[in-house]
């Protein structure tokens, strides 16, 4: 026990000399940069996602008004109801794809700035 | 002391952060030399574990010591970075159970002499056990600390410390009779 004790020591004393200090001197000054820059990525990328949540209401409500006025102006052409009826489905499947879309895109900008924290 | 400087970088003062960098880079660079027994190597670890240590800092809610925090981030990194390039570390095995260290013929040595023996034994034990001698002896951590730190059991790291201390002075041992040829 007692010599199991002294090599406890001696290890200790042994592993005391094995100090490694940074060898590059500007590390700190390298790390800090990242971070600097990681910092001004994340407020990017929030600046970023507060101008898609905006162009996306406003795109929603543009596609709103654009097929309301493609169906009034349809009726307007005197084009018969089936026909009038099949591109307002073709235009109102359009406007839900580009939603759809755009939700995917939004969703994928908020998954940025969490990689970027966890890169 | 630590908590002041968490509390400032969290209320959004980044350049307080200099001071964990500061007080904490060499026994970053350790730990990581401890593992991937590379300096270049190290140091992108300790770069990478710092980075994540600044972006995860709000998650730290000093359930254990800041410092053992940022360590177990650094054998993660670590870790994780030895998987990524598959980096084989070769395992030194001496015959240990013959081997007696000499404690006199160590301490003729000048410490820049002894301080580069023993590096080079740790940089020739696996991984785990140069790791867990650094935190151990160097660091002072208590068995409690290490497991912590690396996610290992208690009896685990005490197996652990017990074969990279056998290790150690066996591979000392034959550093030195090399040395004297």
């Amino acid at each position: 026990m007692c010599s199991m004790e002294n090599k406890d020591e001696l290890m200790k004393s042994l592993m005391q000399s094995s100090k490694l200090k940074m060898p590059f001197s500007d590390f700190a000054s390298r790390v800090m940069l990242t971070i600097e820059q990681d910092d001004k990525k994340s407020i990017a990328v929030l600046q970023d996602r507060k101008k898609g949540i905006y162009f996306f209401l406003a795109g929603m409500l543009f596609g709103v008004v654009l097929n309301y006025l493609l169906s009034r102006s349809w009726r307007d052409l005197n084009i018969n109801l089936p026909q009038q009826e099949n591109a307002l489905l073709v235009s109102q499947i359009i406007y839900a794809l580009l939603i759809l879309f755009f939700i995917d895109r939004l969703v994928k900008l908020y998954q940025l700035n969490r990689l970027i924290k966890n890169l | 002391m630590d908590q002041q400087y968490i509390d400032k970088v969290l209320a959004g003062d980044r350049h307080s952060f200099r001071y964990f960098l500061q007080k904490y880079q060499d026994m970053v660079f350790s730990v990581a030399m401890s593992i991937v027994k590379n300096e270049s190597l190290a140091e992108e670890v300790a770069q990478d574990a710092f980075v994540k240590c600044y972006h995860k800092l709000d998650t730290f809610h000093q359930q254990s010591k800041f410092s053992s925090w940022l360590y177990r981030i650094v054998v993660n990194t670590a870790f994780m970075r030895l998987r990524k390039i598959k980096i084989e570390v070769l395992d030194f095995q001496p015959d240990y159970n013959q081997e007696v260290i000499d404690e006199h013929e160590l301490t003729l040595l000048e410490e820049e002499e002894r301080s580069q023996l023993i590096n080079e034994a740790l940089c020739l034990l696996p991984a785990n056990e140069s790791l867990a001698l650094r935190l151990f002896y160097l660091e002072e951590e208590s068995i409690k600390e290490v497991s912590l730190i690396t996610g290992w059991t208690d009896a685990n790291t005490r197996v652990i410390l017990h074969r990279g201390r056998k290790r150690m002075y066996g591979i000392l041992k034959k550093l030195m009779n090399k040395a004297n040829v």
